[in-house]
């Protein structure tokens, strides 16, 4: 997975004419507020819906502030149940762990359940081009999605950008479904096809919603099957989890599964909610023999050693924040070009990738405030997304962040001459100089060398032939130090 | 050094002191409301029943099974086998096989091919209408999966009002089940241009039967 500033602007130069879809993508958010409001209804009037989100961010503040402590007794309860536990410092040992397994189990077919954290690390690219391989997506959207080639749109709804006619067009040349207009029939055919290989797979690979420490259990929330169809039939388990998805008990593991259904889809619970305590026991007919879970960090250890980036990883992943960024409802998720589309990716992918690689994230973003207003467990992603921006301006190796020379010059000059009343004026009167052919109709509208990208979408408001001091004082007023004016 | 390691120094040396450990107030697990049960359940596409007594749970499976066509795969607890299933089926003409009895090798063949699955259940959870199944060897995870049809049993007695009573009742197990499932009406997809399909991978129709007393 690999972020490409240049790349997001010519996609969303692209996608914001995609007029189709931007007003599918304004329909879709009136759907999923009036499912999520009327979910968050449950808890009662909306002081108590802000005491059950402070709940969510109180919970996973302390799973943050205690996380080696709550993961080394997850690891110890989840090895008691008969789980084995692997680590992983970034994706490529992960999926390298992933293909030592297939290889010591003789893996022939593999079948996912819906998770993100394997998008994160480009399994399923990895799995098929090192091992030949089958594996197919379980969920109805991932599945579309995989055979069209292109990556998820969305968390909850991987293909809700596509028309109906584009995903019959998809199944039909991919999987020879008949051409029919009714839903209930493409679910139906693509669960057919699906349920031979849900029950000839030798490996389920998944992910995890939260990891509980004091049960070792491993949580996973759906409406469709496939994941329950993935960790229940095949011979091998595989769940793989980034290491901040682990929390003290099962009853705050529940909160937060209430949490995320609620504005994830509109559900106060999904179909399935699986707790999985490990590998059948003696005598049990199903469920996997083995069950292994692989522990990623990917970033996020280096990213836990600041008090203030830590928050990003608050997120639970529900996807609320998207269908509330007027950005991502303009563009879509193509150009954000990772797996975490809209403000959870802006969040989070910064500390994943670095700060350059990912500029265009944040600094696409408007800083209006909606994600974080809505964000059930309060990741603060105005402040997240200015400490990003200083950190571009100012340059910071931990994170990859190049300072721009010519930027920080301009500031410090710019900071210098605010102080000095003296080279204020001068500056003022250099920049009226230097900004004099550039005007037209009362705006700035293009300037040279380093200003001139600035000017691509903006104009400035001419700067006037003299200052208001100035005018004041041919008006006949003066300033004494005091501020009054005399005659 | 090992990744393990690695990473767990790197996060133990930025730690909060004190301990990890959350007191969650969760209230003391109470019973749930079956009407309460039956309306979320209802809503999230289960058909549910309640029968008073032992004959009339018996008289609902029968009802219920006789619309139906296709073999009963059924899980080898005890109240299945108190209500006598097997005798059920035989007087509509029907094969019912407990999931147990068959060889292991046998066992995932017998569920694929079944079109009905019956299992009861541990507990039910009436602010969602969810049952949650305690998977084990006499309750195994496919019957309730793989089935067209899935016919769960449950006593009233096994409501609980919420989510966090289940949690707190588990926590308490000394020994932890291989698996729970929470299963709340009919699986579902809405990945084809926003448009509800009811039965996605897993049964396409289910149905509760809620019986009341001892069996």
């Amino acid at each position: 997975m690999k972020a490409n500033p240049l790349l997001f602007e010519e996609v969303a130069k692209v996608e914001v004419l995609n007029h189709e879809q931007s007003d599918f993508l304004v329909m879709v958010k009136g759907v999923f507020d009036y499912l999520c409001n009327n979910a968050m209804n449950d808890y009662g009037d909306s002081d108590k819906q802000d005491l059950a989100r402070d709940l969510g961010g109180d919970i996973r503040l302390n799973s943050l502030g205690h996380l080696a402590e709550l993961l080394e007794k997850f690891e110890a309860n989840a090895i008691a149940n008969g789980i084995n536990v692997l680590w992983a410092q970034d994706g490529d040992e992960a999926c390298k762990l992933v293909e030592g397994l297939i290889d010591k189990h003789d893996v022939k077919i593999i079948t996912k359940g819906k998770s993100m954290i394997t998008e994160e690390i480009d399994l399923n690219h990895y799995i098929e081009s090192k091992t030949g391989v089958e594996v197919h997506e379980g969920d109805l959207g991932e599945f579309i999605v995989q055979q069209r080639g292109t990556p998820p749109v969305h968390i909850v709804a991987p293909a809700i950008n596509l028309q109906l006619g584009e995903i019959i067009d998809i199944l039909h040349e991919s999987i020879d479904m008949p051409k029919t207009e009714d839903a209930n029939e493409i679910a139906d055919y693509v669960r057919g096809f699906l349920r031979t290989r849900f029950q000839r797979a030798d490996m389920g690979i998944t992910g995890v919603n939260q990891a509980v420490a004091s049960t070792g259990s491993l949580i996973l929330v759906e409406n469709e099957g496939n994941i329950r169809w993935s960790t229940s039939a095949p011979k091998i388990h595989v769940a793989l989890m980034s290491i901040e998805k682990v929390c003290d008990n099962l009853a705050d593991a529940m909160h937060l599964v209430g949490l995320l259904t609620r504005n994830c889809t509109g559900q106060s619970i999904t179909s399935y909610v699986s707790i999985l305590n490990g590998p059948r026991k003696e005598n049990e007919y199903d469920g996997p023999e083995e069950t292994y879970l692989i522990i990623l960090d990917n970033g996020r250890s280096k990213a836990y050693a600041d008090s203030e980036l830590r928050e990003a990883m608050r997120c639970i992943r529900c996807g609320r924040c998207g269908v509330k960024c007027p950005i991502y409802l303009q563009i879509g998720a193509y150009p954000y070009n990772n797996c975490y589309p809209g403000p959870m990716g802006v969040a989070l992918m910064p500390l994943l990738l670095g700060v350059d690689e990912t500029k265009h994230l944040y600094q696409a973003c408007t800083q209006c405030g909606a994600c974080a207003e809505i964000c059930p467990v309060q990741v603060p992603h105005l402040s997240l997304n200015a400490r990003y921006r200083q950190m571009k301006a100012s340059g910071d190796k931990e994170f990859k962040a190049s300072s721009n020379i010519w930027e920080g010059l301009f500031f410090k000059s710019l900071t210098t001459g605010m102080n000095n009343l003296g080279l204020y004026k001068t500056g003022l009167a250099s920049m009226r100089f230097f900004t004099k052919n550039s005007s037209s109709d009362g705006y700035i509208k293009k300037l040279p060398g380093p200003f001139s990208s600035w000017f691509i979408s903006r104009d400035l408001p001419e700067i006037p032939s003299q200052s208001f001091r100035q005018y004041w004082e041919t008006e006949g007023y003066k300033f004494t130090k005091e501020g009054k004016k005399n005659e | 050094m090992s990744s393990r390691n690695v990473i767990l120094d790197q996060l133990k040396m930025y730690s909060s002191p004190g301990s990890s450990q959350r007191k969650t107030l969760v209230p003391k697990a109470r019973k749930g409301s079956i009407e309460i049960f039956t309306e979320k359940a209802t809503g999230a596409g289960a058909k549910v029943f309640l029968a008073n007594e032992v004959e009339e749970a018996k008289n609902q499976i029968k009802k219920v099974l006789e619309e139906l066509d296709g073999d009963i795969v059924y899980s080898s607890d005890k109240i299945l086998e108190d209500l006598q299933i097997i005798d059920i089926a035989k007087t509509i003409n029907k094969v019912a096989i407990e999931g147990q009895l068959e060889k292991k090798l046998d066992y995932k063949e017998i569920v694929f091919k079944s079109a009905i699955g019956i299992t009861s259940c541990s507990y039910a959870i009436a602010e969602t209408g969810s049952v949650v199944i305690e998977h084990s060897n006499s309750n195994e995870r496919l019957i309730s999966l793989a089935p067209e049809t899935y016919i769960c049993i449950l006593s009233d007695e096994k409501i609980f009002e919420n989510r966090y009573m289940l949690a707190d009742i588990l926590e308490e197990k000394t020994e932890q089940a291989s698996a729970y499932s929470i299963i709340t009406g009919v699986s579902r997809t809405a990945d084809v241009a926003m448009q509800v399909v009811l039965g996605m991978h897993g049964p396409k129709n289910v149905f509760i039967i809620i019986y009341t007393g001892e069996l």
